[in-house]
């Protein structure tokens, strides 16, 4: 159960390299640019293009490699699921079909009636292949750039970072400190959490629970017993830390000092910039044959 | 008669994120014996690996290197069955109240039994007899474990170990956070299960005066190796073995390792109360 | 001075399910007092140490906090920053994700400025001697060490009086002496007044003064050394003797003349290897 204590999602690794120093609101903006932009390209050549470009990034953040990857592991199922589910789902040219009750079949065509008493089949197609990949992609650019973010940024950080965004939502009584601290408590309970599950999984295990057992029921029995006493805990751990803070003078936003002010130099408005022209550039090779036509 | 081992560990290593920067090593060619019938304290600081070794005991961690043998089934062969293995040794965590999640205590410690395939009449035997080791009154076997105070919530999650029948214990800091009357008796009922329901007993605490009280055996261990192992009196002799683990003696133990620093001819092997002003008051005839 | 007077409180009001936690209890705490308080698990300890903080409030009876009513709502932060409150376990009362910004949490939510916060972060990271983790993240630090940032991050509110719930119970001996070491150092260099709730008498031993609760109610309020020389007193209020106590009585009935009771090791050390060497041997 050891993968569990491998999440890097959401933990903070204190330094002091140029990402970290980024003004964090600039940081948030830049990530969302960069999401968006891997959602409007899909060319396979431009995706590897914007996964180098983090790949990049994440040298300038003076945190190992292997942490990061460590991180990155945890989502290979996810990937793999995405790939699969978008391969078989996607209409189009069949690759490779499975047919009952005929087997597998390369090249298949729907419409030719290979056995009268075909049940049913199953097509991965070649847009599936292709869209799974892109997606699949998309993903793992998705979650890298999520990481480098909350490896160099800490929670309260973010907290105030997104306050200070949201501020714009004053008007509409968006509660913006609110939203933000309840982020940020998140993000700082995940280890907390994990501790708790795994520590859970191991008692039940003790107690003869079967988490490795080939039968989906069993396992599926299994979620009871940690899934209540993680909820049972997670309550306590809540209704501590609600205390904790209060007895801290925690009154809400107004009239707290920030730690750091956010404020924004050069370095910010270049970081924005060089995101800008990179995306620009991107999304122009995206669009490129269509506009030259 | 000669003692049988009932665990037997030699040699053991056991490497965590192996391969990473992270790698820690937990575990150092570790050795370690527990006869049958007996109470094993384990002692160390936090972090010193006694949780991983205790792990080895019922299969939740499997021999990277090393040998472990439990009642004569080999860890390192594959195909060892768990099921057989988690009805030999029962293992309790710190804090075992929050596994707890049953809607009766009843039927809490009826979970073990049923997952390891005990028949139905008897996993209701087996329910009140482990109640009863644990001095939980048979009126609560209704009550929801989530009423009770945080003592019989503890005693409740070790029933529901003891239900399984194990012919060993392992118990992970069993009397922490109790205040003084509740940890007596429950160091008194542990004793008991060794003493009258013959259960080998390992118990694993950072606090020596706990283990003094009711082992036969210490090991000492830090940064993932054993340091120390005997009785009480040969693993204290040695009182800069307990230091370097940043670990205290026993309170006596450290009065006659002071007086024989101040130059009184103590001996600094001794750990019972009795034993220890006996030993001073013998200076003053 | 903190002054609890007559005070009671019912946990579930007026319910079936009604349960009285603390029933008139009566005490003073001076500034630079350091006082233990002991009781069974469910004694009402920690709802008599929530009230000096102004988590929850007295239904009957008074508490005042260097004159401070607590049951004024105008008093409450003015109370929780003079009263200072450190919990149990150590992973549940980090609120932030760094060591620095846990520290400024109270203060900031004072909203003192930013540079009397950062004064403040090396000022009390020194006073617990953790000057070097100041950029670390807790979640990575051992337990006595999270304890200690939990100790500097109450004071950086600059309070009078420290209440700790249990602080040691989940830290193993060296975490523990880790505690107990900066609480000592507060209390006599910088007369901070401590409050210790505890279940392990060698602590309480070791304190100027110690409250006992029983079911409730204050049933003990004087010298370590008297509770601890009553041996069936010790036993009707669920309370161990500490080792040396037990040692210094053991010695006492074998005829060893050592006066009173040694909360200290080193203390009855060196009085037995006093009575030794002026000739007591032989």
């Amino acid at each position: 159960m050891n993968f569990l204590t491998n999440i890097t999602i959401g933990q903070y690794a204190p330094g002091s390299s140029f990402i970290h120093l980024l003004d964090p609101r600039y940081k948030i903006v830049i990530l969302i640019i960069l999401i968006t932009q891997c959602f409007l390209i899909d060319k396979w050549f431009l995706l590897i293009a914007a996964l180098l470009f983090f790949v990049v990034i994440s040298f300038f953040t003076g945190i190992s490699w292997t942490y990061i990857m460590k991180g990155l592991k945890a989502i290979i199922p996810f990937v793999a699921i995405t790939f699969i589910f978008n391969s078989v789902l996607t209409p189009g040219r069949p690759i490779i079909s499975y047919v009952y009750p005929d087997g597998l079949i390369f090249g298949f065509n729907p419409s030719d009636n290979v056995s009268s008493g075909q049940l049913f089949s199953l097509n991965v197609t070649a847009e599936g292949l292709e869209f799974g990949f892109f997606m699949s992609l998309r993903l793992i650019i998705i979650v890298f750039a999520t990481s480098i973010f909350t490896l160099t940024t800490s929670p309260m950080e973010i907290t105030d970072a997104i306050e200070s965004l949201l501020q714009w939502g004053k008007p509409l009584r968006i509660p913006a400190h609110e939203i933000a601290m309840m982020m940020s408590i998140a993000l700082r309970f995940i280890p907390t959490l994990i501790e708790h599950l795994d520590k859970i999984v191991r008692a039940q295990m003790s107690r003869g629970a079967d988490f490795e057992s080939k039968s989906i029921v069993t396992r599926a029995k299994c979620f009871i017993p940690v899934l209540i006493p993680l909820f049972v805990n997670a309550f306590k751990t809540a209704d501590d830390l609600a205390i904790a803070m209060e007895s801290r003078c925690y009154k809400g936003g107004e009239g707290r000092t920030k730690l750091k002010d956010m404020k924004s130099g050069w370095k910010d408005v270049f970081a924005l910039s060089f995101t800008l022209v990179f995306s620009a550039v991107l999304i122009f090779l995206q669009f490129y044959d269509r506009v030259s036509k | 008669m000669i003692e049988s081992s009932f665990i037997d560990v030699s040699s053991l290593s056991y490497t965590y994120m192996k391969g990473t920067p992270y790698e820690t090593k937990a575990l150092n060619r570790v050795d370690f014996t527990a006869n049958k019938g007996e109470i094993v304290g384990i002692i160390g600081p936090t972090g010193c690996g006694k949780s991983t070794l205790i792990q080895h005991f019922n299969g939740l961690l499997r021999p990277e290197s090393g040998k472990v043998i439990v009642d004569g089934l080999d860890l390192n062969v594959s195909e060892v069955n768990l099921r057989d293995l988690r009805k030999k040794v029962g293992l309790v965590f710190q804090y075992p109240e929050y596994q707890l999640f049953e809607e009766t205590v009843a039927a809490d410690i009826a979970f073990g039994p049923r997952q390891i395939g005990f028949a139905e009449d008897e996993i209701g035997i087996r329910v009140k007899e482990s109640m009863s080791l644990m001095g939980l009154d048979p009126s609560m076997a209704d009550r929801s474990p989530f009423s009770l105070s945080g003592g019989e919530m503890r005693r409740v999650a070790i029933a529901g170990v003891l239900a399984m029948k194990p012919k060993a214990l392992v118990l992970d800091e069993p009397v922490a956070g109790l205040d003084p009357l509740t940890r007596k008796k429950m160091l008194d009922m542990i004793v008991n299960l060794n003493r009258k329901e013959k259960i080998t007993v390992i118990l694993v605490s950072h606090s020596m005066d706990e283990i003094v009280e009711i082992a036969s055996k210490i090991v000492v261990m830090n940064e993932g190796m054993v340091i120390a192992s005997g009785n009480a009196g040969e693993v204290f002799s040695n009182s800069k073995v307990i230091d370097s683990a940043r670990l205290l003696l026993p309170q006596c133990t450290e009065l006659m390792v002071r007086l024989s620093e101040l130059g009184l001819p103590v001996r600094h092997d001794l750990y019972t109360i009795e034993a220890c002003t006996d030993e001073i008051s013998s200076l003053f005839k | 001075m903190i002054e609890v007077k007559n005070v009671t409180h019912w946990y579930a009001r007026n319910t079936p399910e009604e349960v009285k936690a603390v029933s008139g209890v009566s005490f003073n705490i001076e500034p630079g007092e350091f006082v233990a308080m002991l009781g069974h698990n469910g004694s009402g300890k920690s709802t008599l140490s929530r009230m000096l903080n102004a988590l929850i409030f007295p239904h009957e009876g008074t508490i005042k906090i260097d004159g401070l009513d607590s049951c004024d709502e105008a008093n409450i932060y003015d109370i929780r920053s003079k009263v200072g409150m450190v919990f149990q376990n150590p992973d549940s009362q980090i609120v932030c994700s760094t060591v620095e910004e846990e520290i400024a949490f109270g203060p900031g939510n004072l909203g003192i400025s930013r540079e009397e916060i950062y004064k403040r972060i090396d000022e009390v990271l020194k006073m617990v001697n953790m000057e070097k983790f100041r950029a670390s993240v807790p979640s990575k630090l051992s337990g006595g060490q999270k304890q200690k940032i939990a100790i500097a991050s109450v004071l950086a509110m600059k309070p009078a009086y420290i209440i700790l719930d249990e602080p040691t119970s989940m830290l193993d001996p060296y975490g523990r002496r880790q505690v107990l070491d900066a609480l000592s150092f507060l209390n006599k260099s910088i007369g901070i007044a401590v409050i210790l709730v505890t279940q392990h008498m060698q602590e309480a031993f070791e304190a100027g003064r110690i409250i006992v609760m029983h079911r409730g109610k204050l049933v003990y309020d004087g010298a370590p050394e008297k509770l601890f020389s009553d041996g069936k007193k010790l036993e009707s209020l669920s309370l161990g003797m500490p080792a040396s106590g037990l040692i210094s009585e053991s010695l006492r009935r074998k005829g060893v003349k050592i006066g009173g009771l040694y909360p200290k090791l080193e203390k009855l050390a060196e009085k037995i290897a006093d009575l030794y060497n002026k000739g007591g041997a032989k």
